[in-house]
Parts: structure tokens; C-alpha cells; sequence
């Protein structure tokens, strides 16, 4: 009995999120507001526990946590009083595509239910500051006990949560993340193309290495990549339209990734919105290019190189085919005129970063990089779904 | 149109058999089919996806799409479908095991992750009893205590205690015959005076304990001991 109440209380973290995504969104359709209502929920509510707890210093129970669910549910219900709150104009007919994805993630939910959290640096990391947190009702303790206080506390502050509400695991946290990319991409590649296509790019996002899998596994680079893409996604949007909630929700989910992770991907879409200015957008394509080469030859400075060459094999090599349906994008788009250079220049901009990033780190602590291949294809996961987002712009029937 | 089923239904049975594959991947052990049927169902996954590709080739030509789409559809085929068939081999696997029981999947998950090493660290956290920030000294961060040794897994498992690698001023020293990565190296390799020493029946789950007798390792190199020791303060 308490386990469904736990369940329930980890699946209502939608409800303020739904509210703050419909205050964000406004007059837009309600879908995108609904599939994306976890994830936010779930970022607002962490952040609200971390305020409470680490700068006002209240102790964390589960009354107090209800208390901050409900008076952030309340003012966001007031805010929006002026929308009009009805059903979501949905026909599982027209989207049955979206339908069976979500239904066999949701499966994939329900099994995670009886899983208990076995991976590593989840037990001596992320849910154990939780299980702390638990006992001592404090974040400053659980920082001060483990032995990596730098690592931000999103994912500890939701384990935290369904431990608090009696659920025996953490693991259904995480297929979540998968639902919200999945049903956030497929109505937001909506907004320009029919529901079955929009379905195949969702499928083959989710399906790109590496996602799904970590929908089982209780590390922070799953959620990072969904808010990474997903504030890509909106930046990518706004930078076309000028929709301020598209660059609202953008800034938002972008920003989020280093409530998850410290890793500086996110840089990349927020530099990424100066194509929003016209003489930039004008030349996005000599843009790209300049980034390609820069790329290239930063890859043969003797400093670099051999860093460069433990990417290639640890990451663009592993990630085949991707690599090289970017690279056969990347041709194609030089003698396409329609082709967006938003997705070329993320990919780009991301491979840089990981470089200088990759380099950075090894000279820190020098030889240690090479010993974990499998970090920093986890860490990369996202890599490849700005190349799907690239090829599905091809299919693009009207501007947004 | 004869053509199409001609590619659709090795399409599905293929499909349908890799799916079955990786359902005994996930449902067993990592390397299980390999090990089992000397079939990687990983590589050989694109088979289906191929076949999905000449299909869909067919489709797409008779239906007069472009040839960007053709070609992006067939590249979808060739790398999503693989992975499709995994997750859903995997998502098989997990109802098949969940049906079981968390119980059954726990010991299951952690046995994966761990080894039985996971029993003896929860052994340890029940019998110290929670007083919090108790000290337990644990053998040193090397091998072969993989487990045992491990500072961040150890202060996980036996929260609220204390976890050091100084025996000295510790309530509770771990003795381990972990065999992890390296040859058998009983820890305490040190004599020490004890008040009692708690000896792990692997068998029953529970300690045997030996009151009033102090630590010398020699005495216990050739039973592979695994407990705990109160020393004598």
C-alpha cells in the first residue's frame, strides 16, 4: 500500500509541472505541456526541497515536503487561473504511433517498480545522499558524509522523494526520463510534421545508443541528455520563430543540466541562440564549417592529439554509424538550401566541448581518462540525437 | 504487391527471433546467448534490420517518396530497428523476472552487481547495530578487496557506522577473504589483541562468535574467514 502510494506520489510530481509548463506555454496546445509536465515538476520540486532545506535550513519530512508541493501547486494554479483548464484535445486514433511507444516505456516503468538500485555510483553517490537525507532530514549532512560533495543534487532529491512517500526503490524514477523525450520530441516535431513521422524521429531518439538502456540504470546521464535535448530542441524553435516561451522553456531546460550535472554541453545551445540574429543565421552554414575545420585542426595540435585520439575511439568510433550519417548529413547540407544549420553546429559545438573538456581533465589528472571509455560514452549519450533531429529536418514539410 | 510479403514476413519471424534472443540475454546473464548458442545477438541484429530495408525500399518506391526520405527511412531501419529489438528483448525480460518478486530480482541484481560480497557488507551493517558514527575499519582500497575494501561502497552499505582504514581507535575491524582481481590475502594480516571475533557462516547468514580470543591471522589463514572483530581497547 505505501509502495502505490509512492508511485503516485513520484507520478504527481506532473501536476506542478503541468502548471508551470501551461504558465510558460500559454495559449500554445496543452499536449506539449502535459508530456513535458514530469520533467518540470520534478526540476521545480528539487529545486523547492534544496531551497527549503540547504538556505532556510528546515528539516525535510514528509509533511514538509507535501507542505512545498502543495503551496507551489496552489500559487501556480492561482497564476494561471486565466487559462481555461480543459481535456487535452488527444485521439489515440490519430497518435497510436505515440500511444504504443509511450504504453512500452511504461512497461518498462511498471518492472522497474521491483528493481532495487544496484549501480555503483548510484549506491555510494546519489542514493545515498537520499538515504541520508532520509535519516538525518538534512542536504548539508548528506554533502558533508559522501565523499563527492560537488555533484548537484537533482537526482539524490528524487530518490529522496520517493523514498520519503514509502516506495522501497528508486529505479522508477528514471523510464521517466524516457517518456518525457520520448512524448516531448514527438509533439514538439509535431508543430511541423504529421503524427507518424513524428513518431519515428521520438522512436529513433529513444532508440539511439545507449537511451534506453539507461532508462535502467540509476545515473544522472539520462536526465542530463533529456533536459540537454529538450532545451536544444526549444532554443532550436525559438531561434526560428522568436516565441519567447520556446526561449523561456529553452533557457529553462538548458539551464537545468547543471542542476544534474556539471558538464558544459549546455553552453553550446546558449551560444546557439545567437542565430536568432539574422547575419549570423545568414551565414550559419560558413559558420559550420569554420567550426568543423576548427575542429579538425584543434584535433592535430600535439597537445591535443592524443586526447583527440582516445575520443575517436572511445566515442565517434563506438557511436558508428552515427558519426558517419553526420558526416554524410553534413555534405548533403552544403548543397541543400534548405537545410537548418542549428543541429550541424550543436553536434560541433558539443564535439568541441568535449575535447577542450576531455583535454582540461586529462591534464589534471593525467593517463586517468583513458582507464574510463564507458564514462564518457555515458556522459555523451546525447551525442547522436542532434544528428536524428538533422536528418529529420529533411522531412520538414512547413516552417513551424 | 506479392513482393512486399516476400521481405515482410522474414521480416517479422527474423524480428520475432531476435527479440527471443535478447530476451534470454536480459532475462539470464550478460553473454548468455553468445556463450550458449555462439550467436552475438548484438552484431547479428541487423539481419532483421535489413530485411525491414528491403521491404521498406519497396514500400517507398511504389508510394513515390524522395530519395533523401527513401534513404533516411532505410537508415532508420538499418540502426534504430536493432536497437528496438533489444529494448523490447529487455523489457520482456524485466515483466518475465518482475513476475517473480522484488525479492527474487534483488538478490538476482545485487548477485550481478556484487557478487555474494553484498550479504556479508549487509551482515556487518545488522550486526553493528546502527549506533551512529561508530568506526568499522575496512581492509585497504586495493585489490583483491574489491568490495570489502571499497571506502564509498562500504560507507553505503554500513551507514550510519563510520567506515576508516585505521584499525586503531575503530570499534569494529573487518575481517575479509575477499579474492577479487588478485590471489587470496586474508585481512587483518596483523595480530591483534581482541574481546571477541565474529565469524560469517555464509551458510546460515548469521555470526558465530568467539569471545575472548585475540585476532592471529596465521590461525585463520586456511578457513577464508570473513567477520568481524571487536577489538580489545
Amino acid at each position: 500500500m505505501l509502495n502505490l502510494f509512492g508511485f503516485i506520489a513520484l507520478i504527481s510530481l506532473a501536476l506542478p509541472g503541468f502548471l508551470l509548463n501551461r504558465l510558460i506555454m500559454g495559449r500554445r496546445p496543452v499536449s506539449v505541456a502535459l508530456a513535458l509536465s514530469w520533467l518540470s515538476g520534478s526540476l521545480l520540486m528539487t529545486l523547492l526541497i534544496y531551497f527549503y532545506n540547504y538556505y532556510l535550513g528546515g528539516a525535510l519530512n514528509l509533511a514538509v515536503i507535501w507542505g512545498i508541493y502543495s503551496v507551489s501547486a496552489l500559487v501556480l494554479f492561482f497564476l494561471n487561473r486565466h487559462w481555461e483548464f480543459g481535456l487535452p484535445d488527444f485521439s489515440f486514433k490519430r497518435h497510436r504511433f505515440l500511444v504504443l511507444i509511450l504504453s512500452f516505456i511504461l512497461i518498462g516503468e511498471i518492472t522497474s517498480c521491483f528493481y532495487p538500485v544496484t549501480d555503483w555510483d548510484a549506491v555510494t553517490l546519489y542514493d545515498f545522499r537520499a538515504r541520508i537525507m532520509l535519516h538525518t532530514g538534512d542536504i548539508k549532512t548528506a554533502l558533508a558524509w559522501v565523499n563527492m560533495p560537488g555533484y548537484p543534487m537533482y537526482t539524490s532529491l528524487l530518490h529522496y522523494w520517493v523514498y520519503a512517500n514509502g516506495l522501497w526503490t528508486a529505479m522508477p524514477v528514471y523510464p521517466l526520463f524516457t517518456f518525457s523525450l520520448a512524448a516531448g520530441i514527438y509533439f514538439l516535431f509535431r508543430r511541423f510534421n504529421r503524427p507518424g513521422i513524428s513518431a519515428l524521429v521520438s522512436l529513433a531518439c529513444i532508440l539511439a545508443p545507449k537511451v534506453f538502456e539507461n532508462s535502467f540504470i540509476a545515473y544522472t546521464n539520462l536526465p542530463y541528455a533529456v533536459f540537454l535535448i529538450l532545451g536544444a530542441v526549444y532554443i532550436f524553435f525559438w531561434t526560428r520563430t522568436k516565441y519567447f516561451p520556446d526561449l523561456l522553456m529553452g533557457l529553462i531546460f538548458s539551464l537545468a543540466t547543471f542542476w544534474v550535472r556539471l558538464f558544459p554541453f549546455a553552453l553550446v545551445s546558449l551560444t546557439l541562440m545567437l542565430l536568432a540574429l539574422p547575419l549570423i543565421r545568414k551565414n550559419a552554414k560558413i559558420l559550420a564549417v569554420l567550426a568543423f575545420i576548427m575542429f579538425f585542426v584543434i584535433c592535430f595540435i600535439p597537445a591535443i592529439r592524443p586526447v583527440a585520439g582516445y575520443l575517436k575511439w572511445a566515442v565517434y568510433q563506438y557511436y558508428l554509424p552515427y558519426t558517419v550519417i553526420f558526416a554524410g548529413l553534413f555534405i548533403y547540407g552544403l548543397f541543400n538550401r534548405r537545410a537548418d544549420w542549428y543541429w550541424p553546429l550543436f553536434y560541433t559545438g558539443c564535439s568541441l566541448v568535449l575535447l577542450i573538456g576531455t583535454y582540461i581533465f586529462s591534464r589534471q589528472i593525467p593517463g586517468y581518462y583513458q582507464g574510463i571509455p564507458d564514462a564518457v560514452r555515458r556522459m555523451t549519450i546525447f551525442i547522436n540525437l542532434p544528428v536524428i533531429w538533422f536528418a529529420a529536418g529533411l522531412l520538414e514539410k512547413a516552417k513551424p | 504487391m506479392r513482393r512486399n510479403w516476400y521481405f515482410l514476413l522474414p521480416a517479422v519471424f527474423t524480428s520475432i527471433f531476435w527479440i527471443y534472443a535478447f530476451y534470454l540475454e536480459f532475462f539470464n546473464y550478460p553473454n548468455y546467448v553468445f556463450a550458449r548458442f555462439h550467436l552475438d545477438p548484438y552484431r547479428t541484429a541487423v539481419i532483421p534490420g535489413l530485411i525491414t530495408a528491403i521491404y521498406v525500399f519497396f514500400r517507398t518506391r511504389a508510394a513515390g517518396l524522395k530519395t533523401p526520405v527513401v534513404i533516411l527511412l532505410l537508415l532508420f531501419c538499418l540502426v534504430s530497428i536493432p536497437s528496438g529489438l533489444s529494448a523490447m528483448g529487455n523489457v520482456l525480460a524485466r515483466t518475465a523476472l518482475a513476475a517473480r518478486g522484488p525479492g527474487y530480482i534483488t538478490a538476482k541484481a545485487m548477485d550481478t552487481a556484487y557478487g555474494s560480497d553484498y550479504k556479508f557488507l549487509d551482515f556487518v551493517q545488522s550486526y553493528i547495530k546502527n549506533p551512529p558514527g561508530v568506526k568499522v575499519a575496512i581492509p585497504p582500497m586495493s585489490l583483491p578487496w574489491r568490495h570489502t575494501g571499497d571506502t564509498y561502497m562500504a560507507a553505503s552499505f554500513l551507514y550510519p557506522a563510520v567506515v576508516t582504514h585505521m584499525a586503531t581507535g575503530s570499534a569494529f575491524i573487518m575481517i575479509s577473504s575477499e579474492a577479487d582481481g588478485a590471489g587470496y590475502r586474508l585481512w587483518p594480516d596483523f595480530s591483534l589483541p581482541a574481546k571477541k571475533i565474529i565469524i560469517y557462516d555464509w551458510v546460515s547468514g548469521r555470526g558465530v562468535e568467539y569471545p575472548g580470543r585475540n585476532w592471529n591471522p596465521g590461525e585463520w589463514q586456511a578457513r577464508h574467514p570473513w567477520g568481524l572483530i571487536i577489538p580489545r581497547t
